[in-house]
């Protein structure tokens, strides 16, 4: 390891541009995960289901892929949304919507008020009301993340892993540099 | 460079990309009409019984408001919508009617099941099945034909999947509105929906970008009732209709002077 470090500061030009392609593809990776936000119109576009309680449809594990172009949401859509104040994605299917009565303020304009959602997971037997942050008894538009428009099983299954096993991701990179010093001999 | 770290990382790669290729060639097979559909999905639905009664939304709660209890025969045939990518089929019945003024409309779910796709022999349900079976399905099923369906689907009547059949089915959820009035409301309809959800890819409603292609339905059988009114609220006088748009600030006092000047 010493030889390497010393063949490192022999030539700085090369070592940067080591670091140079590192910090490049971490960034390009970056860049790629944003813009998909941004086509999205979501702040997280791609979402791993973690819950049961959409089975049998998602699985724990089942990739989603999110769009939230779209001006209205129907009932049917399935839709994440986070509570509000909290900071947990959950992924429900809307099963009202309500259109309110626009109020109309002091000038006498009104202002179009974003229709009221409800949602409730396939496996659930009781609706999402109890989720909702106090006082709340439907969602706005403003407070959905995206609307679920395409999916791969089980891909996501490693990240939940992660999260889960904190240990595993320590074993991981010890794992990892166990080989990396193996390589070099 | 050839080393068994190489060699894995090597084949690990090949094998992701060719599953992602299978995955993605996968999800746009099933959304393009190749061979075309040879027949359409349809339904017919009509409301059977309506109540408009008085409820609390649980147990607990301070406030009553008046909740729709719709029941409803459904006749539908929605098997060309199970193709070889489909895992499951969600139907859903809504009631919808129109907001006090505009013609936007309140939707509401009020029946809605579950249909999976028939499990295919080699598939991971009948795999596990035959290979590590439940033993509290071995002790029930020891006198039955052992069934190689290893989902039970929650519509009641299916000959084949997608063959629904109800008759005065009572409604799985009662409806209410935020305003908390249901009584008297006028012009509303039930409307079959479906969302097929795919094994690999997009998913895909009846109302939805791909779902004219996917399965439109057919010419008089599109799964929307006539109109209906919701009656007044059970046990109610019949003259005590209530303000449908809630409680709203008064208007201010005009005054008209007497004379023009």
């Amino acid at each position: 390891m010493l030889a390497d470090l010393k063949s490192a500061l022999a030539s700085p030009r090369q070592s940067l541009q080591q670091v140079l392609n590192f910090a490049l593809v971490l960034s390009t990776a970056f860049m790629l995960w944003k813009s998909l936000s941004v086509i999205s119109n979501s702040p997280s576009p791609i979402v791993v289901v973690l819950s049961g309680s959409m089975e049998p449809a998602f699985q724990r594990g089942d990739l989603l892929f999110l769009w939230n172009r779209d001006a209205g949401t129907e009932v049917g859509e399935i839709v994440v949304y986070n509570v509000k104040g909290k900071d947990i994605p959950i992924v429900h299917r809307v099963v009202r919507k309500h259109v309110t009565v626009p109020v109309r303020d002091e000038s006498g304009s009104t202002t179009p008020s974003s229709p009221k959602l409800l949602t409730k997971g396939d496996n659930n037997v009781a609706d999402d009301t109890e989720l909702y942050a106090k006082g709340q008894s439907y969602l706005d538009q403003e407070d959905l993340i995206g609307s679920v428009r395409g999916y791969i099983p089980a891909v996501g299954y490693v990240t939940i892993m992660l999260s889960e096993h904190p240990w595993m991701k320590t074993a991981m990179l010890g794992i990892m540099g166990v080989m990396v010093i193996l390589q070099r001999e | 460079m050839h080393s068994s770290l190489n060699r894995l990382q090597t084949t690990f790669g090949f094998f992701s990309t060719c599953a992602f290729t299978l995955a993605g060639i996968i999800a746009v097979l099933s959304l393009i009409p190749i061979p075309t559909p040879t027949s359409q999905p349809s339904a017919v639905i009509k409301p059977r019984e309506v109540q408009v009664v008085k409820g609390r939304p649980h147990y607990y709660s301070a406030k009553r408001e008046e909740y729709a209890h719709i029941r409803f025969d459904l006749d539908a045939d929605l098997s060309p919508l199970f193709t070889w990518n489909t895992k499951q089929l969600f139907v859903y019945v809504t009631a919808n009617y129109p907001a006090q003024k505009g013609n936007d409309q309140s939707e509401s779910v009020i029946w809605d099941s579950i249909i999976p796709a028939t499990a295919t022999p080699w598939s991971w349900q009948s795999l596990k099945s035959t290979y590590f079976p439940d033993k509290k399905s071995l002790r029930v099923s020891k006198n039955k034909n052992k069934n190689k369906r290893g989902v039970e689907s929650t519509t009641t009547a299916l000959s084949k999947p997608g063959k629904i059949n109800l008759k005065n089915q009572k409604p799985k959820y009662q409806i209410t509105d935020p305003s908390g009035i249901m009584a008297q409301r006028q012009n509303v309809t039930l409307q079959v929906s479906w969302n097929v959800q795919p094994w690999v890819g997009a998913l895909v409603w009846d109302n939805g970008y791909f779902g004219g292609r996917v399965g439109s339905w057919k010419n008089g059988r599109t799964g929307r009732s006539k109109s209906f009114d919701l009656p007044a609220l059970k046990g109610s006088k019949p003259e005590a209709v209530k303000d449908p748009e809630g409680p709203r600030t008064p208007k201010a006092a005009e005054g008209k002077p007497i004379t023009d000047i």
